[in-house]
């Protein structure tokens, strides 16, 4: 049996975790439509740093050859490149 | 053979096949590039643009940056590499300072020129490619440009308030391009990947050193940055990456996934800073056939040593030696010449030093400094020091410059843009240190003013303050100064109380 899928929710309070660890700062609630470069000032490296931090949470591993960089700039983009990545775990 | 546009000259007539610039699925030959560049002197020469006027280019990494610069420099014109997101206020600054006679600038690539606030549209790659200008060289379209003459300036943060406009003469830039391709190992038919911006200095010498060495540009988007970085890379199959340090960390993070699969990469630049050992030790193991070359340098001589390809092995910790034909001396408080081992400042002379800050004779006499009434050395601000063998190792600064991404910072500079707020008293800036976020320490009387996006106007995002604090009295020292170091000590005791968990990332 199948556990609970990972739900978009549940990955926006994550990235919302991994944004606060890298930040070191408290983050409130996410919504979809935020630009991750211009609302928290995230540069590339920041940017990649969250993503390491997210592997470490979840348990996965990315593939750099999948990476693309417009996956990420919106909340929503990203929440949906973690369900998308789980899914496949 | 000293102008910068001779150089194209040069190249397009030994190889006018040889691929110069990649962009996306559009490649341009050296005689191409020359007839763009030719035929948009002539526009900009019909649009306005004369001998000794300045001219701003909102230089994207687009192939119509490369022939925009050939083309004003034919036309014996200065052009000005700004970045494309400048914040406003500062840009303002810049065409005020110069006195820029024409702004040039893309939207989805749709280049068009302003001038005087009259908006014209830049005719494209292609109509240019096929305006029939003939496939004369570029130095015969202007005649009475002799290698004195201002080919570039490009603006750079200085110790105090505003950026200044490093004035790059055609020699010096010809000097500084054919010494620094005989330093390094760029080879004819290289693809050199450039994610740098061409409005940062050493992104636009990879087009000079391209068209040096017979290699070709592969324009990238700067917005790749580190994620997109590995994937773009190997698509490219570029065999040389010039680099700043967080490209370097991104990569190695990246490229021990995947071992070995970067088969064509063969070199590595670096500068702007000096590289995470441990990433480029990564590096070297996942890909044993890399080689890197670490370099310092200096937007007022471009670039001041190289070390030899992985000649950081031998001597851990060097940023290279002087290029051929230049001297860097290292001096002590007084001025005297310390000898090998002993830290002192940089001081450089030879060919690659620039001309000056423009207009700004007081700052230009403090930073290129003439001896004996004669003899001009330029005054780096860094400090190190110098091997027996004559390799340098560069310590720092002792000024309030620091450096971000490989991006020159002043604290000056920030806090000079933040007390234009109204309601800001006073501003103290700490720079970052490892675990340290950068921090602005600011009285105000008002703690609802929105001071970040006020400075969004004002300065480039990399500038922009990770932290910003507001306290209510600012530390002093016993002149009465803002007491910089009292801050930061307030920083490191509260780290100590609550440790950061955060490691480096390239131990995650």
């Amino acid at each position: 049996m199948l556990d609970n899928p990972y739900t978009h929710n549940e990955a926006r309070d994550d990235l919302r975790k991994a944004l606060a660890a890298v930040l070191e700062e408290s983050i409130p609630p996410l919504s979809d439509e935020m630009n991750l470069f211009r609302e928290f000032r995230l540069d590339s490296m920041s940017m990649l740093e969250t993503l390491m931090e997210l592997e470490d949470m979840l348990g996965f591993n990315v593939d750099p050859e999948e990476l693309d960089i417009k996956d990420f700039e919106t909340v929503a983009g990203y929440s949906g490149f973690l369900v998308a990545i789980k899914a496949a775990v | 053979m000293t102008l910068l546009h001779q150089r194209l000259d040069r190249a397009a007539a030994a190889g006018p096949r040889t691929p110069v610039i990649q962009y996306r699925d559009q490649v341009l030959t050296l005689s191409q590039l020359q007839t763009c560049a030719r035929s948009l002197a002539r526009w900009l020469s019909d649009a306005g643009v004369s001998q000794g006027d300045r001219v701003i280019v909102q230089a994207e990494n687009e192939p119509m940056t490369a022939a925009l610069i050939y083309a004003i420099s034919a036309i014996g014109g200065c052009f000005i590499p700004v970045h494309p997101t400048t914040p406003t206020k500062q840009f303002a600054y810049i065409k005020e300072n110069s006195g820029g006679v024409m702004v040039l600038s893309a939207k989805a690539g749709k280049w068009s020129a302003d001038v005087g606030g009259l908006h014209i549209n830049v005719p494209n790659l292609n109509d240019l490619l096929h305006a029939s200008t003939g496939k004369l060289p570029l130095s015969t379209f202007n005649p009475r440009i002799i290698p004195e003459d201002l080919a570039c300036m490009i603006y750079t943060s200085g110790s105090t308030g505003r950026p200044k406009g490093v004035t790059c003469l055609h020699r010096q830039m010809v000097f500084a391009v054919g010494a620094i391709a005989d330093a390094l190992d760029y080879a004819t038919g290289d693809v050199i990947f450039c994610s740098l911006p061409l409005s940062f200095d050493y992104g636009l010498y990879q087009l000079f050193l391209a068209v040096e060495c017979g290699a070709m540009l592969r324009l990238e988007s700067p917005e790749i940055g580190g994620l997109g970085l590995f994937r773009a890379l190997k698509k490219s199959r570029a065999n040389v990456l010039p680099a700043v340090p967080a490209m370097i960390e991104a990569l190695a993070v990246m490229g021990k996934r995947k071992p070995g699969e970067l088969p064509a990469l063969r070199l590595v630049t670096n500068t702007g800073a000096a590289p995470s050992p441990t990433s480029i030790k990564t590096l070297r193991s996942a890909f044993p056939n890399l080689g890197f070359q670490l370099m310092y340098g200096l937007t007022e001589c471009k670039r001041v040593s190289i070390t030899p390809v992985d000649g950081d092995i031998l001597k851990p910790g060097t940023c290279g030696r002087p290029l051929r034909g230049t001297r860097v001396e290292v001096v002590n408080a007084s001025g005297t010449v310390l000898p090998p081992d002993e830290i002192g400042e940089f001081v450089i002379s030879g060919p690659n030093v620039m001309a000056g800050y423009w207009n700004s004779e007081e700052l230009t006499n403090k930073t290129y400094q003439t001896q004996h009434a004669t003899m001009r050395r330029l005054h780096s601000g860094d400090y190190g020091w110098m091997d027996e063998d004559g390799y340098l190792y560069c310590q720092g600064r002792r000024d309030d410059i620091f450096k971000i991404r490989g991006f020159r910072v002043s604290c000056s500079e920030i806090e000079a843009a933040c007390s234009e707020a109204p309601v800001v008293r006073h501003a103290v800036m700490v720079p970052p240190a490892p675990g340290r976020p950068s921090t602005l320490f600011i009285c105000a009387s008002d703690s609802e003013f929105d001071l970040l996006g006020f400075l969004d106007d004002r300065l480039e995002p990399h500038k922009i303050p990770d932290r910003i604090r507001l306290i209510d009295n600012m530390p002093r020292t016993a002149n009465n100064k803002f007491d910089r170091r009292a801050l930061i000590e307030s920083l490191q005791t509260e780290m100590k109380l609550a440790p950061t968990q955060k490691q480096e990332m390239t131990h995650a």
